[in-house]
């Protein structure tokens, strides 16, 4: 099956999601962005009355999940097989949501992590601050060195997306991001019909 | 040591640069801006300071002479000018360098190309100023640089021998796949990489087997099927050699010889053992030639990776158009250095605020400041017949 995402720690995130219910993705698609996704759904819509198509987006900054959905989808109807899914509002909520993995993850208590990350404006800001406190060999891959111009640290995509694949518990994560708790159970339940 | 700042006049397809380097810089710019004649300047500095075979004229003549040399855009005044600040370390304790070699023909008679000026600064002292007394006397000795002398640079040594070890490769895998065929003739220091065998064979054998066991790593997550990599250097003529084994061979089908390796395998192959050679200041053109995207978005976490490491500590300077290589939101951009052609040569310029600001909030050097290397009219190319 397929799997659209905007970025390479959402085809991590996606992966793992499709590994748990027992569906093997062959076709990772992703091409730098969600404008990429949005101009592409009719073309999902298409393929998914033959294959299963997962794609997984970021709210960002729209109001809602709702409101996304209807503004994406205009016209088209969705098939059965195509399970569309919004991270409330970055991927990087889901993994935070994961307090006992992340924590050990950046080596802080887990107490400091945020209750309810799908409330954060910016998670991934928040996912920073905490990086920035944690020992250096892992602030440094994650958080840019002092003084340099950069937004985050080289090892940013490399760091979390061996943490998703080898730490984060989507389960114990869902319990704290009811978007993600939604989005297993899509997943599970095409994997069932399928 | 690194290059802190650099200042040129003159010099090639500039008229006029200044700016200041980090510990990774990437140049950027369309075609024929000058990201390679920018690299050059370390080359030439590098020959001038050879201690055999190098020296002032030498280099020039190398390079096709002074007309070849001098920006074409100069005007009235027609020296060459480059100054360099080095630096051994971060804090203001360390001994900071400046080096200022100027040069121009002399005006009358037999037109030689002369030292116009030479100064080095040590940590804020003008410890040499030429031309002095002596120059002025005898004016042949204007026809070399002190850098180039052992019994003149001795109070500079230290900059003398950092030109001496920088290190440039551009890996041509064909050159280095038909060297044999294509027979003897080789540039000084070898910059393509013809003679990359022989570099890998001078290596000690316990250094090189640890370089190669480290690359085979690296190899064996870049290229479906590789296993092992190893020097072999042939029983019969004794040339040296390197061979890998790939998993999906048959067992017994042996290791195969470098002629056989891909174009990227051999790029990458190159890239690697650069990285591992030396600390000196590296010189990279186009890394990402040959190499799938997946494989260039990792070139600066291996760079950072390097630096962390104290004893292999390099500044490393990189030409690229590579999309994949600067859209991590990682890279430092202070590092980048951006050329501009214009009607009266090229400029080159750091980031401006502009851009900082979009990468302060989180945009990607490829987003911000590659589509200005974009040429205006690069869509007609498609209408060409």
């Amino acid at each position: 099956m397929f799997l659209a995402t905007e970025d390479e720690l959402s085809e991590i995130v996606g992966l793992r999601l499709a590994e748990e219910s027992g569906l093997a993705i062959t076709d990772p698609l992703r091409k730098g962005g969600n404008g990429y996704l949005r101009s592409k759904l009719a073309n999902f819509c298409g393929m998914a009355r033959g294959v299963p198509v997962l794609v997984l987006t970021d709210l960002d900054t729209a109001a809602c999940p709702v409101a996304l959905i209807n503004s994406w989808k205009g016209r088209l109807t969705f098939p059965d097989n195509l399970v569309f899914r919004i991270a409330v509002r970055e991927v990087e909520s889901w993994l935070l949501a994961d307090t006992e993995g992340m924590a050990a993850l950046l080596e802080i208590p887990s107490a400091r992590l945020p209750r309810a990350p799908e409330t954060l404006a910016d998670p991934k800001r928040e996912l920073l601050a905490l990086a920035s406190r944690a020992p250096r060999a892992i602030r440094s891959e994650l958080v840019a060195d002092r003084g340099a111009l950069a937004s985050q640290g080289l090892g940013y995509n490399r760091i979390l997306g061996d943490f998703v694949r080898n730490q984060w518990c989507p389960a114990r994560a869902a319990e704290c991001a009811p978007s993600l708790a939604r989005a297993r159970r899509r997943i599970s339940e095409l994997a069932a019909r399928i | 040591m690194i290059v802190t700042h650099l200042k040129l006049k003159n010099w090639r397809n500039f008229r006029e640069v200044d700016v200041p380097l980090h510990e990774r810089t990437y140049l950027l710019g369309a075609n024929a801006s000058g990201k390679s004649n920018f690299l050059e300047v370390f080359r030439f500095l590098r020959d001038v300071g050879k201690a055999q075979g190098g020296g002032l004229q030498k280099a020039i003549v190398d390079r096709g002479g002074m007309q070849a040399l001098r920006c074409l855009h100069a005007r009235k005044d027609n020296e060459i000018r480059i100054e360099i600040h080095l630096s051994e370390g971060e804090s203001a304790d360390d001994d900071h360098w400046i080096y200022v070699v100027g040069f121009k023909h002399e005006g009358q008679g037999a037109r030689r190309t002369l030292v116009s000026t030479e100064q080095v600064w040590k940590s804020g002292v003008r410890i040499l100023n030429r031309p002095d007394q002596t120059d002025l006397a005898d004016k042949a000795r204007l026809t070399q640089t002190a850098l180039e002398q052992i019994q003149a640079n001795e109070k500079f040594r230290p900059i003398a021998r950092f030109f001496n070890e920088i290190t440039y490769l551009h890996l041509v895998p064909q050159l280095l796949k038909y060297a044999e065929k294509i027979g003897g003739n080789r540039l000084e220091d070898d910059p393509y990489g013809q003679g990359f065998l022989e570099r890998v064979a001078r290596t000690s054998p316990r250094v090189r087997d640890a370089r190669l066991r480290k690359i085979a790593k690296a190899l064996s997550l870049a290229v479906p099927q590789f296993k092992e990599l190893r020097y072999a250097p042939d029983p019969v003529n004794g040339r040296p050699h390197l061979e890998a084994m790939y998993q999906h061979f048959r067992p017994n089908a042996g290791w195969q010889r470098e002629e056989h390796f891909s174009d990227g395998s051999l790029r990458l192959l190159g890239l690697l053992w650069v990285l591992l050679e030396g600390n000196s200041l590296l010189l990279l053109e186009e890394p990402e030639l040959s190499l799938n995207d997946a494989i260039v978005r990792e070139i600066p976490v291996m760079l950072q990776r390097i630096q962390r490491d104290k004893k292999r500590r390099r500044q490393v300077l990189i030409s690229t158009h590579s999309e994949a290589l600067l859209d991590n939101p990682g890279i430092d951009a202070r590092g980048v250095l951006l050329l501009e052609s214009r009607e009266e040569g090229s400029s080159i310029r750091p980031i401006n605020e502009n851009e900082s600001l979009a990468i302060r909030h989180g945009l990607s050097v490829a987003e911000v400041v590659l589509p200005k290397t974009r040429p205006a009219n690069a869509e007609q190319l498609g209408m060409w017949e």
